[in-house]
């Protein structure tokens, strides 16, 4: 569990730079949901945040879905985030294109953005993906 | 001289033009490496060539290489089902939009790595003289004009740069031909289809589809126009959608290749304009000037004519438009194959009239560097 600005949440709190990725077949019109925030814990420099990035990958195409900088700062608050991933999954207007039959990789990246300083700690609210089915 | 030994004289002519160009070609030829030297591989695409070409020699370029290098390797593997391609193209998404000529070689070589890559680096030379073939039926006369037509045609230096380069440009614009013939002579959905088919080979085929409009606004000339023109499109939507199965959103990669209306043409005329003072008009120097002229005099030309009936003139237009927003980059040389289609518009549009020599001359500057071309591989 993670507090920011009096908000606690389930949340992976991983060291800047990180890669977190996660493999899954995308339910039809589906949302991932998520919130963003910055753990300065023993101080920050002004200005330095994280950079954070969604990217979506079927092991041949990387294409980024969300990319969003948190300057760490008092009185910080989770940033929610939804992303649609409607394109990965279903009926989809093509003769080839077949997401539901695909095995997605599903990228977390967070690095430090701004003055270098005292390591930052970049929080993900518990990615959660809602949809109509599996 | 009699008719039958005028046509004598006349074929011997381009008998001799057709040796001529292929002796040139020959001098591309390496032992052990067969023509793959105008595919003109750099060091590192030969390392990292995709799995199916490892084993086929290559002969490397100590230079930059440049783009032969990397539709051959769409042509071992047309359908591009091993993902290694992605890391051995410079953009992947970009060159698999230009398929057709990699699909047509892979045919040749009946899907044989080896063969398919030799397949591929004559296959210029192949479409050059079933062009050359083509000209002789287009412009059946045995006159001085139609001879210098036909060499100008067959000998620009686009139509050159394609063939040492083995790259799309002389196949393809051979291809647009046949197709915006075939509209003139009336046959309006089979010109369509070919001009379809010339969209696999370069998206900027596309322009000619312009030569579908309807001649006159009537509701029927209107109709065949509209299923001619879904002809002209369906091709590249067709592989454009499998293409998007694979690279998805990155499928439009390098789609920007536009610059502001006049900017780059402008800054290319300044440039070449004061080399070629600089050197000397007459210096070997000043041949890209000369080439530059050449082109904007076919622009001015097939400008004037305004002749909307025409296949050939709406197709020049197009490529008249397309002149005029390029890139600089383009500017540097590539716009000699990139603007074929304006260059044969310009020449099979040559009025047989007092005005030909010099409207042909002019117009033609660029075989000047032709010349220096061919001439470079007999020293």
């Amino acid at each position: 569990m993670a507090t920011v600005g009096g908000a606690e949440q389930r949340a992976l709190s991983v060291m800047v730079p990180s890669r977190v990725s996660v493999q899954l077949r995308v339910p039809e019109r589906a949302v991932l949901s998520t919130a963003l925030a910055v753990d300065a814990g023993g101080g920050h420099e002004t200005g330095a945040g994280v950079a954070f990035s969604v990217g979506i990958s079927d092991g041949r195409t990387y294409e980024s879905l969300m990319e969003r900088t948190i300057v760490a700062a008092d009185g910080a608050s989770w940033q929610p985030v939804q992303i649609d991933l409607r394109r990965y999954a279903g009926w989809q207007w093509s003769f080839f294109y077949r997401p539901s039959s695909i095995v997605w990789e599903i990228v977390f990246n967070s690095y430090s953005s701004g003055p270098a300083g005292e390591p930052l700690r970049a929080l993900w609210a518990v990615p959660v993906i809602s949809g109509a089915g599996r | 001289m009699t008719g039958a030994a005028r046509a004598r004289v006349f074929l011997g002519c381009r008998l001799v033009l057709v040796c001529v160009f292929l002796a040139w070609f020959a001098s591309f030829y390496r032992d052990g490496f067969g023509f793959t030297s105008v595919l003109h591989f750099n060091q590192r695409g030969a390392e990292t060539r995709v799995e199916r070409m490892r084993d086929v020699p290559v002969a490397v370029d100590s230079g930059a290489g440049y783009d032969g290098q990397y539709y051959v390797q769409l042509a071992v593997d047309p359908l591009l089902t091993d993902p290694s391609i992605d890391g051995a193209l410079d953009s992947a998404p970009f060159r698999a939009r230009r398929i057709l000529f990699s699909w047509t070689a892979w045919v040749l070589g009946l899907g044989r790595p080896s063969w398919v890559v030799q397949a591929y680096c004559i296959q210029n030379v192949l479409f050059w003289l079933a062009f050359a073939a083509w000209l002789r039926w287009r412009l059946p006369g045995d006159t001085v004009e139609d001879l210098l037509v036909w060499t100008a045609c067959l000998f620009t230096p686009g139509m050159l740069d394609s063939t040492r380069l083995a790259l799309i440009d002389g196949p393809s614009a051979c291809l647009l031909a046949v197709g915006l013939e075939a509209l003139e002579r009336g046959r309006s959905f089979a010109g369509a289809l070919v001009l379809g088919v010339a969209g696999l080979a370069r998206e900027t085929n596309l322009l000619a589809g312009v030569s579908v409009l309807p001649r006159r606004l009537t509701r029927r000339d209107a109709g065949r126009a509209l299923i001619a023109a879904v002809l002209v499109i369906v091709p590249t939507l067709i592989w454009f959608d499998y293409l998007r199965s694979i690279y998805r959103s990155t499928v439009t990669q390098s789609l920007d290749q536009l610059s502001m209306p006049f900017v780059a043409y402008a800054d290319a005329w300044e440039r070449l304009f004061r080399v070629a003072r600089r050197a000397g008009f007459l210096s070997l120097r000043a041949l890209p000037w000369l080439a530059f002229v050449g082109t904007t005099v076919q622009a001015v030309h097939v400008l004037a004519a305004r002749n909307w009936r025409s296949a050939w003139w709406r197709t020049g237009v197009a490529f008249i438009a397309l002149m005029l927003v390029i890139r600089a980059e383009i500017w540097l040389g590539a716009y000699l194959r990139v603007l074929l289609p304006l260059t044969l518009a310009f020449n099979l549009s040559l009025p047989r009239d007092r005005t030909f020599w010099p409207v042909f001359v002019l117009g033609n500057l660029g075989l000047t560097t032709s010349v220096s071309l061919v001439a470079s591989a007999f020293r």
